[in-house]
């Protein structure tokens, strides 16, 4: 066995005494991100007096009547963010793939598949733009000082 | 009258039976999948740094903690799906992908690795 | 809804301003620390020394093989009868054939083209960008009137292969010129490059070869990330080929989940002139063969 795996081993000994707790939310955002890690889509959570669904908004976006405008909007909106996302070198692999696929949805007439494919492919674009930005700032913790 | 009594007490235990094993079917299908989705390199391939007792778990990684013990870790079976949804909340430089925040699982696929790991 | 980017539109006075700032240094950006390569080499270099205390410095030159012992042995066997053989021989012969104007390829390179790996990739102080050796033997080519060869493999891998054959030895004596802020720039994207996460997946470069070096996915051991480039090019078995340095980063960065990167971009440059310079000290050893 390797150093890393006695390690970890001996790490879960020590958790037994301390299981698994979450650390209150202190934005929005983190109380979005803690309620739709553990409850899933389609769940209603209240944050600070109001409450709030943990739908994306590209879900609830792709919610709305299927029309061949809204399916191009969607579509086009996505597109353009993913192309912020190559600009900045931090595109991933997959979201090229989906809006192929809502492309041919729209053409096929599948507006509901069209929304779905875009929502999908612009969720993807802006959580790559977010990791750009976050790890722009945060790098160096990584670095061995 | 008694009949009648007795006729709707089968009813409701035929009833209550039937839920249960369409309950006991939708989470054995949920395993199953759970199942797929840890072995899977295209799905969650959880394998390639999690050991698990699983014997169709070969030639598993050891970059992660192996899984075990998860109901005595986990006696929150939300905070799992959490972890499993994303494991840079608790250490940001953690080699465990995001698998719901970047959308590399769905919701329900989130849920059935969690029953199969949960299981542990 | 979906507008989570506002245009702003002072955004630029803003660079305008903070430029001005910059150049009359009136205000540092003090969330930017001082970039120091040698400082960071050291850095890599405690920090391997610290995890596996029973291996020698040199020996990283040999990747994955320096740390796990189970692996050495059949890449030993594997060396005895090396697989670049072929490529080597190929690579010398297109070396010293003329080019159709008759000039050379040992016409473009300083001494001749032998025995210089060593000090590949540089600073272009001129033209403000690292330099490569496969983009240098492409230039070549195109100033001499040929087609530049494909950047992954094949004939433009076995030229570079034979080039650093006839270094082998040599050490590595990168340079970053600390008074030339374009060098030290390209230097610290390089850097930023191989410990940022990113794709899908949210992994790091070092998150395998740093943290996750000799450790086991699925069936797989990422190698150190101190002397990865030395041995390059490389003959990977996995791609029964020859290939280049570029080609690999491309693959590991597919991985990642990420739209890959095209060989010799800014930032593939940039991140072998980073863990180039983390190999200064130990010596070029290519070609190479992996698994
Ligand atoms: C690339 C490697 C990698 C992959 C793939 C991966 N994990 Fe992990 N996982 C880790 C690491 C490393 C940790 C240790 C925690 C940390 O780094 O913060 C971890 C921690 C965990 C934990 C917490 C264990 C405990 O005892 O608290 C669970 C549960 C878990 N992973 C489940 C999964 C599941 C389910 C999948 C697949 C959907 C998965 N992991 C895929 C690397 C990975
Ligand atoms: C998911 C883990 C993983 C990530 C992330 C990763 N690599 Fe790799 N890499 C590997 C494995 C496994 C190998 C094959 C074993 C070896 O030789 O290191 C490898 C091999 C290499 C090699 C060849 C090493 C040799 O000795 O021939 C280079 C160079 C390399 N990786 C660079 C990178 C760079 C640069 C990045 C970041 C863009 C990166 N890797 C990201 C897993 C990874």
């Amino acid at each position: 066995m390797n150093a890393a795996y006695t390690r970890y081993l001996l790490l879960s000994l020590l958790v037994f005494v301390a299981n698994v707790q979450a650390a209150e939310p202190q934005t929005y955002q983190q109380a979005f991100e803690l309620n739709r890690a553990m409850y899933g889509k389609g769940h209603l959570f209240t944050w600070q007096g109001q409450e709030f669904s943990t739908d994306h908004p590209e879900e609830l976006d792709a919610q709305t009547p299927a029309t061949r405008d809204k399916a191009e909007a969607m579509l086009h909106a996505a597109q353009v963010l993913n192309q912020r996302a190559s600009e900045l070198e931090y595109a991933w692999r997959m979201t090229a793939g989906l809006l192929e696929q809502a492309e041919q949805a729209l053409r096929a007439g599948e507006f509901r598949q069209c929304m779905n494919l875009a929502a999908q492919a612009h969720y993807q674009a802006r959580m790559s733009i977010q990791q750009a930005e976050y790890n722009q700032q945060h790098w160096r913790d990584a670095v061995p000082q | 009258m008694l009949k009648v009594r007795w006729m709707t007490f089968v009813a409701v235990c035929a009833a209550l039976l039937t839920a249960n094993t369409v309950l006991a079917r939708d989470e054995a299908a949920l395993i199953v999948l759970g199942q797929a989705v840890f072995l899977e390199q295209s799905k969650g391939n959880c394998i390639a740094c999690h050991a698990i007792s699983d014997p169709q778990a070969q030639l598993a990684g050891n970059q992660g903690p192996p899984i075990f013990n998860m109901k005595l870790r986990y006696p929150d079976k939300r905070l799992l799906r959490a972890q499993v949804w994303d494991a840079t909340r608790n250490n940001p430089l953690t080699l465990m992908p995001p698998f719901g925040k970047h959308w590399i699982l769905s919701e329900h696929e989130i849920d059935a690795v969690v029953e199969y790991i949960y299981q542990y | 809804m979906l507008n989570f980017r506002k245009v702003k539109p002072f955004q630029g006075w803003i660079t305008v301003a903070l430029l001005l700032c910059a150049t009359t240094s009136v205000l540092a950006d003090a969330s930017e620390p001082l970039i120091d390569p040698e400082a960071d080499r050291q850095a890599l270099r405690a920090y391997y020394l610290k995890r596996f205390p029973g291996v020698d410095i040199q020996d990283y030159i040999n990747g994955i093989y320096a740390l796990d012992a189970a692996s050495r042995e059949q890449w030993q066997a594997l060396e005895e009868f090396p697989p670049y053989e072929f490529d080597l021989e190929a690579g010398e012969a297109l070396f010293n054939t003329p080019f159709a104007n008759g000039q050379t390829y040992a016409a473009c390179f300083p001494n001749g083209g032998v025995s210089i790996r060593q000090h590949y990739p540089y600073w272009n102080a001129a033209e403000g960008r690292v330099k490569t050796l496969e983009l240098e033997i492409n230039e070549c080519r195109e100033k001499n009137g040929e087609q530049p060869y494909p950047w992954k493999k094949g004939p433009l891998a076995q030229i570079s292969a034979y080039m650093a054959w006839t270094s082998r030895g040599q050490v590595f004596d990168i340079k970053v010129p600390a008074d030339d802020a374009g060098a030290l720039a390209a230097y610290a994207a390089g850097k930023r490059f191989f410990y940022a996460k990113r794709g899908q997946l949210n992994l790091s470069c070092a998150n395998c070869h740093l943290e996750g070096s000799n450790i086991f996915i699925r069936a797989d051991l990422p190698g150190p990330a101190l002397g990865q480039t030395t041995h390059f090019p490389v003959y990977r078995s996995k791609w029964g080929e020859l290939g280049t340095l570029h080609r690999r980063y491309e693959g590991c960065h597919r991985d990642t989940r990420s739209d890959p990167l095209p060989p010799q971009s800014d930032a593939f440059r940039n991140l072998e002139y980073f863990q180039t310079y983390m190999s200064n000290g130990l010596p070029v050893n290519g070609p190479g063969a992996r698994k």
